[in-house]
């Protein structure tokens, strides 16, 4: 039985090949596209991974400190990092512009120097050297160097893969002792461009330089971007399956109705409507194996091509075909491609007998157009819509996310700013002044972009410096409540440089929140209850005015390149924080510096603006320490660094609005029957066109109904004062015009064929 | 009785456009019958033919095949039932375009997993003058040819039943009449019951029996000589 299935469906793929040949299309640009990106990935992974080798050697941290704090950090070490392996390198001199040095052991572990020949040296006049070094001094060779500007004759007893020329020595002696010192961790456990020891100490403090990073190992951007890439790629490919599934039911769905005939014929033989379905999905099946094994044919071509366009780029060539991975590619494929078959199917088999017989009720359907043919060109319109319901619903999914992203992005500043300020540097200098003096005296320096930021701490019940207990201003539900920490927001920028859910405040009524802002009351034993949380659209009361939280700061935190990805502390004072205006912070009592305290920043661009701001304030104030914050990123976490770029919405439904106007195309060559019906019944072209146009314009208005629902949505969620009505009728009339097209357009073209007209005679 | 047919009722569309294809028709077919329906456009006689032979099921009334009501079955059962006791000739879309005459012949046989009885189906070949033509493919015949292998198929698995449905409307005058002499031989010479639905009275006459139709309703039923 199987095998007149098979050789029915071998037999119709060969018949039916222009049906096919689209969806074939399709399957083998998916297949080329999820195979060859894997093999891709996986060989630009592995690309990288040698050149960094190769070129940096395993990952490590190494830097310059001072020979007085070597034993300070080492007794740090000990004490909290026990675990932290460290090694050591001192520079000893230049040998025809090799570098003399000494590096324990543990540090050539770390730095991956491997002894590739002959040993470690074990007594003083004896050396390593590098593997290019050894085409000049080999093994056993005896060499006079000056190493500490001593003139010594050495002997060579071992040879060392040096992978970074430049930054190790090409000549390791076994004396210790140089300059500079320099240590190797296999961590990082430095803070900006110091290693903090002790924080409470001014004194804890190691200066370091010559900071190196090993760039294949440090590189926190290149996780990340791993990280991404791999989340991109896994959206990417979410959204054109879902939508190659959509496509391919409509595919198929259009091509088994043209089909019905054929299948009522084999229904009426005897064919059960089970054989019937396996005949289709043997069919397909085919159809996707032949498409599949093409494309990823193709892919090991096109893999190869980039491998050998990433052997430009990293100068070694790596093509691994990972066969167990492409295997599970070809199968996910086919397992998911197929399934997008069997509602077409079941669907076909199942409708085929009624669909075919029933269908000769032509003369009935004369009879309703007739009577159709009083009715509105509307009402037309809108049965087609519902009858050929995969474009609508298409049609629908891709402008209501048009509207949900194009509306949301202008209604929701934040969202912007968001845009902007993703992914870049996030750079500052903060100076740790206390004295009121001193920062008028930085300020005064007309320093680019410096702020100065001021919070109090408000509880709901506190004691001032005259050990009176005042309560807090803030009323809620008619209790005095605390907050916690209210930051002035004397200058914008900041709230600039910051991610906003909802928005900027616009008057002085409005205000900010932090990352988890709750309110509390203090009992007489001054224990702190929460009574609430605040989140955005609550209003406060201080001093029996009412103020709006109108948005949402969300915390910004400083990434720092480490083993891994972690986390330091915030930028801004953001957990537990209100934002308010000048004017709202002057209603706060501001008692003393134990209440309230204040931080100067200064943002920076470039290395030399950093630079000359350092120079300036050194110059006045010699002894303030300036933290510079150059690593830092904006980031709230790994998470929300991922985010669904325009591109990633706008090429899916540019795609789906072609493949609408096609599959419209299709359609309507598909049921030329009906229209010719139409015009046996006295519809004139203009009135068949008309009807399209109909379509576009019910498609518009219930988009416009959407839209309105979303703003209005919009709005009374966060309050914005922001209503796009430009925006929102030019997407009205947007979405006009692309209907329009793809429902008139092809008509108009098929119409002009005058198909409709020979298929009546 | 081998067909049995009460109150009919079947009908298209819903409202306005409700058109009422069967009105409460019965009828009754004897065993080795050939019975013609005419009719005009329009007039019900497809649609009759179709709920006889199982294709497409009534709004009410029920039809006996050999005392077995064929809307009570599941449709997997009343598909067996189709292609072991059922034969069909249509006016178009006879035939499957990608099998050759033979495979198609013995399409149903091979769809019901059975074996094919080769002497059988070479004899109806052979009677239908089919020989020379038995590995060709469909685009390769005439039109006459195709209704004989259509025939040929239905006679295939020797049904109890044939139901052709308009089989001469798309052929001329002289392979009109090879193909209803075809059915009649089919009739006398293996016991088979024809139905057969057209609109041309001379092509009628051939049958035992003359069903005519109007608006869904049996207006007219003669037995003639032949």
């Amino acid at each position: 039985m199987n095998k007149v299935l098979y050789q029915l469906a071998f037999r119709n793929v060969q018949k039916y090949k222009k049906h096919y040949l689209l969806s074939f299309v399709i399957i083998f640009f998916l297949s080329i596209f999820f195979i060859s990106a894997s093999i891709i990935g996986d060989n630009r992974y592995q690309a990288e991974k040698e050149y960094n080798q190769k070129t940096y050697g395993h990952w490590y941290v190494m830097f310059g400190i001072d020979e007085n704090y070597k034993s300070m950090l080492e007794e740090h070490v000990q004490a909290y990092l026990p675990d932290m392996e460290y090694g050591q390198y001192y520079e000893q001199g230049i040998y025809k512009d090799n570098k003399i040095g000494f590096i324990d052991e543990v540090g050539l572990d770390l730095c991956h120097l491997q002894i590739i020949q002959g040993h470690y040296p074990t007594k003083d006049n004896e050396i390593m050297v590098s593997t290019d070094l050894s085409q000049e001094l080999k093994l056993h060779q005896k060499v006079e160097l000056k190493v500490n500007n001593n003139v010594n004759e050495y002997t060579v007893v071992g040879i060392v893969k040096n992978s970074q020329k430049g930054i190790f020595p090409d000549i390791y002696t076994h004396i210790h002792h140089g300059y500079p010192f320099k240590t190797i961790f296999d961590r990082d456990l430095r803070v900006n461009n110091n290693i903090i020891i002790d924080p409470n100490d001014p004194d804890g403090i190691i200066p370091i330089d010559e900071l190196i990073s090993n760039e294949y190992g440090y590189s926190a951007n290149q996780s990340v971007g791993l990280y991404q890439f791999s989340v991109h790629q896994t959206i990417i490919l979410v959204e054109i399956s879902v939508l190659v599934i959509f496509i391919l039911m409509i595919l198929t769905s259009t091509s088994l109705k043209r089909r019905t005939k054929e299948f009522a014929l084999l229904r009426g033989v005897g064919m059960t409507t089970r054989q019937l379905f396996l005949m289709i999905i043997y069919e397909n099946i085919i159809m996707i194996i032949v498409s599949i094994i093409c494309g990823a044919l193709l892919s090991l071509g096109i893999s190869y091509g980039a491998s050998l366009y990433l052997q430009e780029q990293f100068g070694c060539f790596v093509y691994q075909l990972n066969w167990i991975k492409i295997l599970v590619y070809v199968l996910f494929l086919v397992a998911y491609i197929t399934c997008s078959m069997i509602f077409p199917g079941i669907s076909s088999a199942k409708k085929s007998l009624s669909g075919a017989f029933e269908g000769k009720r032509f003369q009935y359907i004369q009879i309703r157009y007739r009577k159709l043919h009083y009715q509105k060109k509307w009402r037309l319109a809108l049965r087609e819509m519902r009858v050929y319901k995969g474009i609508t619903i298409c049609l629908f999914i891709v402008f209501g996310l048009c509207f949900i992203y194009y509306i949301g992005s202008i209604m929701n500043p934040g969202m912007q700013e968001e845009k902007t300020n993703r992914f870049e540097s996030f750079h500052y200098l903060e100076y740790e002044v206390f004295e009121s003096g001193e920062k008028k005296s930085i300020k005064k320096l007309n320093l680019p972009h410096t702020i100065e930021f001021h919070y109090q701490y408000v509880g709901s019940l506190n004691i001032d410096e005259n050990g009176q207990e005042f309560t807090s201003p803030i009323q809620w539900k008619g209790k005095a409540v605390g907050v916690g920490t209210i930051l002035c927001i004397d200058d914008t920028k900041w709230i600039d440089q910051s991610r906003i859910n909802g928005r900027k405040p616009e008057n002085d009524n409005e205000i900010l929140l932090g990352n988890n802002t709750a309110m509390f009351y203090t009992d007489q034993q001054y224990n702190e209850h929460i009574v609430g949380y605040l989140s955005i659209g609550d209003s406060i009361e201080i001093h029996n005015e009412t103020y709006y939280i109108v948005g949402q700061i969300i915390p910004n935190e400083t990434m720092i390149a480490q083993d891994g990805i972690q986390y330091s502390s915030q930028f801004l004072p953001s957990e537990h924080t209100l934002y308010v205006s000048p004017k709202i912070y002057k209603m706060f009592p501001q008692i003393d510096d134990s209440y309230e305290y204040s931080t100067l920043r200064t943002y920076y661009t470039t290395d030399k603006e950093r630079d000359e701001c350092i120079e300036k304030v050194q110059s006045i104030l010699p002894w303030v320490n300036i933290i510079d914050s150059d690593e830092g990123l904006l980031s709230n976490n790994v998470e929300t660094l991922v985010e669904i770029e325009p591109y990633m919405l706008i090429t899916p439904m540019a795609i789906s609005l072609i493949l609408c106007y096609f599959l419209n195309k299709n359609q309507i060559t598909n049921n030329k029957q009906d229209y010719q019906l139409y015009k046996l019944i006295g519809m004139t072209n203009k009135e068949l066109i008309f009807t399209q146009f109909c379509k576009a314009c019910i498609m518009t208005l219930s988009m416009s109904l959407f839209g309105m629902i979303w703003i209005i949505a919009f709005y009374s969620y966060y309050h914005t004062t922001t209503i796009p009505i430009i925006e929102y009728l030019f997407s009205c009339i947007m979405i006009l015009v692309v209907t329009s097209i793809i429902y008139c357009l092809p008509f108009y073209k098929i119409l002009k064929t005058g198909v409709f007209i020979e298929r009546m005679e | 009785m081998l067909l049995k047919a009460k109150n009919l009722k079947k009908i298209y569309g819903f409202d306005d456009n409700r058109v009422e294809a069967l009105k409460d028709l019965s009828i009754e077919i004897e065993e080795g019958t050939f019975v013609a329906i005419v009719g005009r456009s329009g007039s019900g006689k497809s649609t009759l033919l179709h709920v006889l032979g199982g294709l497409v099921k009534p709004d009410k009334g029920e039809v006996l095949l050999e005392e077995q009501s064929l809307y009570s079955m599941s449709d997997d059962t009343l598909t067996r039932l189709r292609r072991r006791r059922m034969g069909f000739v249509f006016q178009f879309f006879n035939l499957i375009s990608t099998q050759n005459v033979i495979e198609n012949i013995v399409l149903p046989i091979h769809l019901d997993n059975g074996k094919v009885d080769e002497e059988y189906i070479h004899e109806i070949i052979d009677l239908l003058g089919l020989t020379e033509k038995k590995n060709a493919f469909i685009h390769e015949l005439s039109g006459g040819q195709q209704q004989k292998v259509a025939i040929a198929r239905a006679l295939a698995s020797k049904p109890a039943i044939i139901f052709a449905d308009e089989p001469t409307g798309n052929l001329d005058a002289k392979s009109s009449k090879e193909v209803v002499d075809l059915l009649k031989i089919a009739q006398r010479q293996y016991h088979e019951t024809v139905i057969m639905v057209t609109h041309d009275e001379l092509i009628a006459s051939v049958a035992d029996r003359i069903i005519t139709i109007e608006d869904g309703r049996i207006i007219n039923d003669t037995k003639t000589k032949s």
